[in-house]
């Protein structure tokens, strides 16, 4: 109830501010500006431009409730991107593909959702909402632009659940500016703190720029999932996969510790009785070929042993003392 | 480090004192930002003194009439209170009322002449609009926006008042209604506990602190609340027929949930941030002992008094609407005050 009189108080706020006397004596707040407000006027414009985009945006920030046991469940935010109804949220949020959620209205409506695809790395993730749509066929949505374009030192607007959602609290409002902006991490001083993790950033003209998911132990550490970032995944992402490193173990092993900090894939030493070791395989070698294909990392191997399954046997050419010596390994299964 | 943002779930976690919140300050704060908030706060700032507790920075304080009454919040207030207009002259204070449900104080200065706000509703003021807390020159202390306007917290939100802040002797308590009768029953004890060491045991009846009878659990954590980390007290301890005295230092809660490690991360939070029915949320960082001085718009008008750093990503300001109704009993002394210093 409160929030809806909240959002009837805004509406009014909105309706005057949009009258053309006042819109005459207030300036608009330019949504690229990246100057801080030097007098009351520029304060006043700034402040009209933030409420108007909370009450913009507001309808389509949810907040996502994950049941992990009956007694222990995990809260999140999201934001709707498409009227049926497709949630971005964090990576660590959605979890694995298929996962299922509750997925709370500022209005109080709960509706099921089920995760689809992510990336582990970048922290992207996506949600769908699986109740049927409202009355009118549509969810409500906000528009998604290209966080490339987003400047340095420009101001954003945050929103999200901190804390989880609570029912008698609409979507909290933070507000800020753009400290730094690459391809996967744009870092702000909107503050953010847990249950905000997947929760919408925007710009001033209430446009999706990014999505929240990590903090430091300073105000200025709060760092968002770039909307760039998201539609570089955006197809497999919807279709439910899992890009990036897979998080989960791989089925097959080769018994061995890779030199981590090494520019090559250099083993570190080989597990006694592991598949490695059996094959001949000592600490030291380097591998330069697995399973037919060159490879210049740990990852690069991993990836590939990811692919088989135990009992497959695969040719391993390691550099070993500036000989270079073939091997054939018998993969193992990873014990449970 | 960063670390990811869920919530709600329970993690044991030994962090270390966060780094502080420097650079926020410096993005959020900075002197060009702060410039065109001078104008804003410029009367307020004239209403505005610090509140000082032996000889130390504890919170700042709002002139409620021009005799000399001043608001402030109470759980800072230890040992010789005194208040520091912006011309430096420093005044003894005395404690007039305390008004535990909004963490209130009324001091009272022996001064003439002072320039008390004018409380304005704060609940007309949506999202998104500016606030500053005024200072007792001529910067704000903090500046922001409205989070959330000014609400009612909800049975999910609101969480009972009691100081984090304060000192733990790192026991469990009988905390049943038949068990208050002649001291507090200890129950258990916490891995590390301070109590211990010093000798206390399962089953011992707590009956004093500090020559300050106890009752039973309650009044034991309500007399701990005024006292900090490092502090050490004299437990009056009854084991069986037997009487002692046990002398405990006090030590910091031992273990957060994640919820509370997050919220830590990036400065210092008030003690007391909890317990508080109507608050205007907002995002401008107020630190601890920068609380109970006036928050107003950016049209000058005192919405209420910043009362609590109450987490990472907010600051609890008492609505005007709450203070107003208070001020008449308060300084008609309604409110006795407990004593604030030990």
């Amino acid at each position: 109830m409160l929030s809806r009189r909240h959002g009837f108080a805004f509406g009014l706020a909105l309706l005057l501010a949009a009258s053309p006397a006042l819109r005459a004596a207030e300036p608009k707040w330019p949504v690229g500006r990246t100057t801080p407000p030097e007098t009351v006027e520029d304060l006043k414009a700034l402040e009209t431009a933030v409420g108007a985009v909370v009450t913009k945006v507001s309808p389509a920030t949810v907040g996502i409730i994950v049941r992990i046991t009956d007694e222990k469940s995990e809260a999140g935010s999201g934001v709707i991107v498409s009227a049926d109804g497709l949630i971005l949220t964090a990576g660590h949020i959605s979890g694995d593909p298929g996962r299922e959620c509750e997925i709370r209205f500022p209005n109080g409506k709960t509706v099921k959702g089920k995760a689809l695809g992510r990336n582990d790395k970048v922290d992207s993730g996506m949600i769908r909402i699986t109740d049927k749509p409202p009355k009118d066929g549509k969810w409500p949505t906000v528009e998604v632009v290209k966080s490339a374009d987003v400047a340095k030192n420009q101001w954003v607007v945050t929103l999200g659940h901190p804390g989880g959602y609570r029912p008698t609290r609409p979507p909290v409002a933070r507000l800020g500016r753009v400290l730094s902006n690459d391809k996967t991490r744009m870092q702000t001083d909107c503050t953010i703190v847990g249950g905000d993790s997947g929760g919408p950033l925007f710009d001033l003209e209430g446009r999706l720029i990014g999505i929240h998911s990590r903090i430091g132990w300073s105000l200025t550490e709060n760092v968002h999932v770039p909307t760039d970032a998201f539609k570089k995944d955006w197809d497999e992402m919807l279709a439910g996969g899992e890009v990036g490193q897979p998080k989960k173990p791989s089925k097959a092993i080769l018994g061995v510790e890779f030199d981590e900090d090494a520019p090559a894939a250099r083993l570190a030493n080989v597990l006694d009785e592991g598949p490695a070791e059996k094959a001949g395989l000592k600490g030291g070698d380097v591998i330069t070929k697995f399973d037919g294909q060159a490879v210049a990392t740990a990852d690069a191997v991993r990836a590939i042993i990811f692919k088989h399954k135990p009992g497959d046997e695969v040719p391993v050419v390691v550099t070993r003392a500036d000989k270079t010596l073939t091997f054939t390994v018998k993969l193992a299964a990873r014990s449970p | 480090m960063s670390i990811r943002l869920l919530a709600a779930a329970l993690l044991t976690a030994a962090f270390c004192a966060p780094a502080g919140a420097q650079g926020f300050y410096v993005e959020r704060s900075g002197t060009k930002l702060l410039a065109p908030f001078k104008k804003v706060v410029a009367k307020a700032n004239e209403s505005t003194v610090r509140v000082r507790c032996d000889d130390r920075d504890a919170a700042l304080g709002t002139v409620v009439t021009a005799a000399g009454h001043v608001l402030t919040k109470a759980s800072e207030l230890r040992g010789k209170v005194t208040c520091r207009l912006s011309d430096g002259t420093e005044y003894d204070a005395t404690l007039v009322s305390v008004h535990k449900e909004t963490d209130l104080a009324l001091l009272k200065i022996d001064a003439e002449g002072l320039k008390p706000v004018t409380f304005a509703d704060s609940k007309p003021v949506p999202v998104g609009h500016w606030l500053a807390a005024a200072g007792p020159y001529t910067d704000p202390v903090a500046v922001g926006i409205v989070s959330v306007a000014t609400r009612d917290l909800g049975p999910r939100e609101f969480v009972p008042a009691h100081n984090s802040n304060r000192g733990y002797l790192g026991v469990m308590l009988d905390m049943s209604a038949k068990a208050s009768a002649g001291g507090a029953k200890i129950t258990g004890m916490m891995k590390g506990s301070s109590a211990a060491k010093a000798g206390v045991k399962v089953d011992d009846l707590i009956t004093a602190v500090d020559g300050r009878d106890v009752s039973g659990g309650t009044t034991l954590r309500e007399i701990l609340d005024e006292y900090r980390p490092g502090d050490t007290v004299t437990l009056k301890v009854l084991r069986g027929e037997e009487g002692m005295k046990l002398k405990v230092k006090l030590t910091p809660p031992g273990e957060q949930t994640r919820e509370e490690v997050q919220n830590s991360m990036g400065g210092e939070l008030s003690g007391r941030r909890t317990g508080f029915k109507t608050v205007l949320q907002s995002d401008m960082v107020i630190a601890p002992k920068d609380c109970g001085g006036p928050v107003v718009d950016l049209d000058g008008k005192v919405l209420g008094l910043g009362i609590a750093r109450a987490g990472r990503v907010e600051t609890w300001v008492l609505p005007a609407e709450t203070i107003r109704p208070l001020l008449a009993d308060m300084k008609a002394g309604k409110f006795a005050p407990v004593s604030a210093s030990k």
